[in-house]
């Protein structure tokens, strides 16, 4: 890939430049100075181990880019070379994913930080490349903190608050990243690109704890056969995960005082005095943002609500931002079959409590294997949730957005498939 | 009722004495006024926390030596626990005996020799029925506090689990016959545990607090100078 | 062989790696194995293990050895290794840490993980020539669930999924994989099979590969009292009489090149061997299943018909 950029002069901290998602992250893992990136290739993601692996072997960055068997393989590597004490970056989607789960839960019980940028693919069967959210979301309880990207720009700037809160000794967990694949990862967009310098003023070097050395030998890893201490690591795992909150809070003010972008755990846009909001993540959240902007031209009291940072969970900023609403959809673009959307449930609950909560909980899925959302779906679904807030009704089960064109379309291919 | 994790036994079984100290094991936890404690032990053993608890010695590892020829505890503690609780008849302990020895594809000889060591140990004691016996909660339930890095489940004491003495596990204790020993090294060598060590003239020493009694030594042994003893007590 | 230290069981270095007091059972061939392989290899060693009994070696909060270990996960100890060992040479290459912390990576499984669920894994290190160890303890089962067979597990022996029946006589019905020739097939600096009961050739193998770059690869029988049916004391014996009846032949394979380290002058029949186990026990009662014994017998030969001597 080409370096040009528009430099505008030795005072600046950053560089101008056009990126796609690919590229944007496989930059913060350079100005990161990974040490380490096992990687293994699969659509949509394999683009940044393409990037990486050739300023390796061009000697533009002094890491160890090496090329595995498996994800299960990747994974496991990743995970002991965090322990050893090595900075990791790598990099999977959607399958790739699922191959390795097993060592997600390993990695995060090593308490092992490295960053894992998942590029959002949706799951088989029926296989798909384009995006949804069931594959991050698979990794949901594995002890992985999970930051979601809306834009090119988010995507470089969270691989770099990943490795700051993540590598926290107060917090020691492995973190992923998402981008959605195609949507963000090859999607091209102008990226403030930071200075090396000011990104390791920004980020200090990785200092392990008990990391394998021939002076302090160590035993990571080994069974916790008594159940009361088997309980006592997952607990602490949890409250470590708690405490990336507040380091999450640090880290950005330092992010903003160096790069005057401004990140927290959640995003809120035209909810100051909208009456019905819309829950989203990733990248799509931009166009539920051109949606609101359009709904609130046609009278809409609505605005929305974006998950940034989604494990740990950000509750008081829910409670905060979503509380005294008159309606709340939550657009979960992934589906635990059987029960509905996976963030729906985790909104209704941080609210519940609340004598000003919202009316109505809406939890709408929409935008599975890359389709896409259409404002007339948004419009379709905000309309749903102010009716049953009028009539003081509880939603039928999650509604699932699907428009005429596309059950049409469906239908022609159908009929191809069956030979009728 | 309980299932799983019994917090408040009435009947506890120890197959080792060993056991009744270790840190990890714990099998006193829990025991009430009244309940009853059996111990795998040809010799009393001083129960430190001893309430008003009952305790039994029996040595069924000698009886498993008799009739098997293996100090192979299973079915002598089901037997004593059958046998114990009241709750169990002899028929149906020695059909469940049978069957679970029958799927483990022992021979029918010495599934019968196992039967009649379950008889033997159902008869070596009496029931003691504790129908009634009351139970009172014994802990307070606390919160777990964040502990920063020492939650990390890592471990960095090595070379620790001497700390277990593993010498309990042991039913013929090897002994050296110095007159015969030729100070070769081959036990040293084959020992699995790194049990046996050598003195300064190349003579053995064997850690008995570890040796589980394999007695590979005895058998590699090119002068038969290791004879096997039945362990009296381990303490 | 070259020049070597070890001539006599006398060499055999006094340092122990691996204290007493784990829970493994008395006896344990694959135990024998590690505490004299470890002296083998000396110190400095992170043990990279995969789920199998050795596992429990180490349980919290014990753990038997003086060294590092990383337990990973069934399938991929050698991708554990891959990120230690590199982890390492980029610390030490940046001057992040002194290369005075260097360690032996040496992947520890059993034969479950090293020629079922973990070939694949193994295939890729020893593909990307990963400079790291690698000891199978080889007990032909599964033996941490109660001796399941392995693709490891003998022709003929009964295991818990293969128990001879009169539908299958002869217990497991599928041949032993050879993961000595498939690692082989991948022309690393350094193969070999070892047994605890020729400690003399053990060390001196481990000896010539300290010289090598690249994987080095260990596949050790570990007699399993527990799971073989045989007398605790006489694991190093039942390791011994495989050697003697040629069923686990002694060899090493430098980049691929075959050698037999030790040739038994007149190979016992493989009967002995087999009578004293009860896996095998089938073959022997109620009546002798003299064709199956043959067969063994006769696979035996003519591996060593073609042995050049």
């Amino acid at each position: 890939m080409s370096d040009e950029g528009d430099k505008s002069g030795e005072g600046e901290r950053m560089v101008l430049k056009m990126l796609t998602g690919s590229q944007a992250v496989a930059w913060a893992a350079r100005l990161a100075r990974v040490d380490y990136i096992p990687a293994y290739p699969i659509t949509p993601q394999t683009e940044i181990i393409e990037i990486l692996s050739e300023w390796v072997r061009k000697g533009e960055m002094d890491a160890t880019f090496m090329q595995v068997e498996s994800e299960h393989s990747l994974l496991t590597a990743a995970g002991t070379a965090a322990a050893t004490g090595a900075r990791v970056f790598t990099a999977t989607s959607s399958q790739g994913l699922l191959y390795g789960f097993e060592m997600l839960y390993s990695i995060a019980g090593w308490r092992a930080p490295l960053v894992l940028v998942n590029v959002a693919r949706a799951l088989a069967a029926p296989i798909t490349l384009e995006p949804d959210h069931n594959d991050v979301l698979a990794a949901r309880d594995s002890g992985f903190l999970h930051f979601y990207a809306e834009n090119v720009q988010e995507a470089l700037d969270l691989v770099l608050l990943a490795y700051r809160v993540a590598e926290d000794h107060r917090v020691l967990l492995p973190a992923i990243v998402n981008i959605d694949g195609f949507h963000l990862s090859f999607t091209r967009e102008r990226v403030d690109l930071p200075e090396q310098d000011a990104v390791d003023e920004f980020l200090p070097e990785y200092k392990p704890v008990n990391p394998i050395r021939a002076s302090k030998p160590v035993a990571k890893g080994i069974p916790v056969l008594i159940p009361p201490l088997y309980s006592f690591f997952k607990y602490q795992m949890h409250m470590a995960s708690r405490n990336a909150l507040s380091v999450f809070r640090e880290a950005a003010k330092e992010f903003e005082k160096t790069f005057s972008r401004d990140y927290a755990p959640v995003e809120e846009y035209m909810m100051d005095d909208a009456d019905t909001v819309v829950v989203m993540s990733n990248s799509f959240a931009s166009a539920g943002k051109y949606a609101v902007s359009v709904l609130r031209g046609e009278g809409y009291k609505v605005g929305l609500f974006k998950i940034r940072l989604f494990r740990p969970f950000p509750t008081d900023d829910v409670i905060k931002s979503l509380r005294g609403k008159r309606c709340v959809l939550v657009i979960d673009q992934n589906i635990s079959v059987g029960k509905g959307g996976i963030i729906c449930p985790e909104i209704a609950e941080a609210l519940y409590h609340l004598e000003d909560r919202p009316k109505v909980i809406l939890p709408v899925i929409v935008g599975l294997g890359g389709k896409s959302i259409s404002l007339e779906e948004f419009r379709h679904a905000v309309s749903v949730a102010e009716r049953l807030a009028s009539l003081g009704a509880r939603p039928d089960g999650p509604l699932l957005l699907f428009r005429e064109d596309e059950a049409i379309l469906v239908e022609s291919l159908l009929k191809i498939a069956s030979g009728g | 009722m309980e299932r799983g994790h019994i917090f408040n036994p009435n009947y506890v079984l120890v197959t080792s004495p060993s056991l009744l100290f270790d840190p990890t094991v714990k099998p006193l936890d829990g025991m009430v006024e009244g309940s009853v404690l059996f111990v795998n032990s040809s010799k009393d053993v001083p129960i430190v926390d001893s309430k008003k608890i009952r305790v039994i010695y029996r040595d069924v590892t000698d009886l498993a030596l008799k009739h098997v020829g293996k100090d192979i505890l299973s079915a002598t503690m089901g037997a004593v626990a059958c046998k114990l609780s009241g709750l169990i008849g002899l028929q149906s302990l020695v059909d469940s005996v049978s069957e679970e020895l029958e799927e483990l594809g022992l021979e029918p000889e010495l599934i019968e020799k196992n039967i009649q060591l379950a008889k033997e140990c159902y008869s070596s004691v009496e029931s003691i029925s504790l129908c009634g016996l009351e139970y009172r909660p014994l802990h307070n339930v606390v919160e777990v506090r964040y502990m920063g890095e020492r939650g990390i489940p890592d471990l960095l004491s090595m070379g620790n689990t001497a700390l277990r003495k593993t010498g309990s596990w042991r039913v013929l204790k090897p002994l050296i016959d110095r007159n015969l020993c030729t100070a070769c090294g081959i036990c040293y060598i084959y020992c699995p545990e790194s049990c046996i060590s050598l003195d300064e003239q190349g003579y053995p020493l064997i850690n008995y607090d570890s040796c589980k009694g394999c007695l590979v030594c005895a058998v590699e042994c090119p002068m038969k100078a290791i004879k096997a003893e039945r362990e009296s007590v381990w303490s | 062989m070259s020049i070597t230290k070890y001539k006599t069981l006398k060499d055999v270095p006094r340092e122990e790696f691996l204290v007493s007091g784990t829970s493994l059972c008395a006896g344990c061939g694959a135990l024998l194995v590690i505490r004299l392989f470890h002296k083998a290899l000396g110190d400095n060693v992170v043990w990279v293990n995969a789920a199998g009994c050795v596992t429990l070696m180490a349980t919290f909060p014990y753990t038997p050895l003086k060294s590092s270990w990383f337990y990973t996960a069934m399938g991929s100890a050698p991708a554990g290794a891959q990120g230690i060992r590199d982890a390492l040479d980029i610390l030490i290459k940046k001057g992040k840490i002194d290369p005075t912390e260097n360690l032996k990576v040496v992947v520890v499984t059993g034969d479950g993980a090293a020629s079922d669920i973990g070939l694949q894994s193994t295939s890729g290190a020893i593909h990307r020539n990963l400079d790291f160890f690698y000891l199978c303890v080889d007990n032909e089962a599964y033996g941490n669930t109660g001796f399941q067979a392995s693709s490891s597990s003998p022709i003929g022996s009964g295991t818990t999924t293969t128990r001879p029946t009169h539908l299958y006589p002869m217990g497991n019905f599928l041949p032993k994989k050879d993961l000595f020739e498939i690692w082989r097939s991948h022309r690393p600096p350094y193969v070999a099979t070892i047994s605890p009961s020729h400690v003399v050739d053990m060390f001196r193998k481990v000896e010539k590969s300290l010289n090598f770059k690249g994987p080095k690869l260990f596949l050790a029988l570990s007699p399993c009292p527990t799971g073989w049916g045989a007398e605790v004391s006489e694991s190093v014996k039942l390791a011994r009489l495989a050697v003697e009846t040629g069923i686990w032949p002694l060899k090493e394979a430098v980049y691929g090149e075959v050698t037999h380290t030790y040739i038994p002058p007149k190979r016992r029949p493989v009967e002995d061997y087999l009578k004293v186990q009860r896996r095998f026990a089938h073959l022997f009662k109620p009546v002798k299943n003299e064709g199956a014994i043959a067969e063994i017998q006769k696979q035996v030969d003519e591996y060593w018909s073609k042995v050049v001597h």
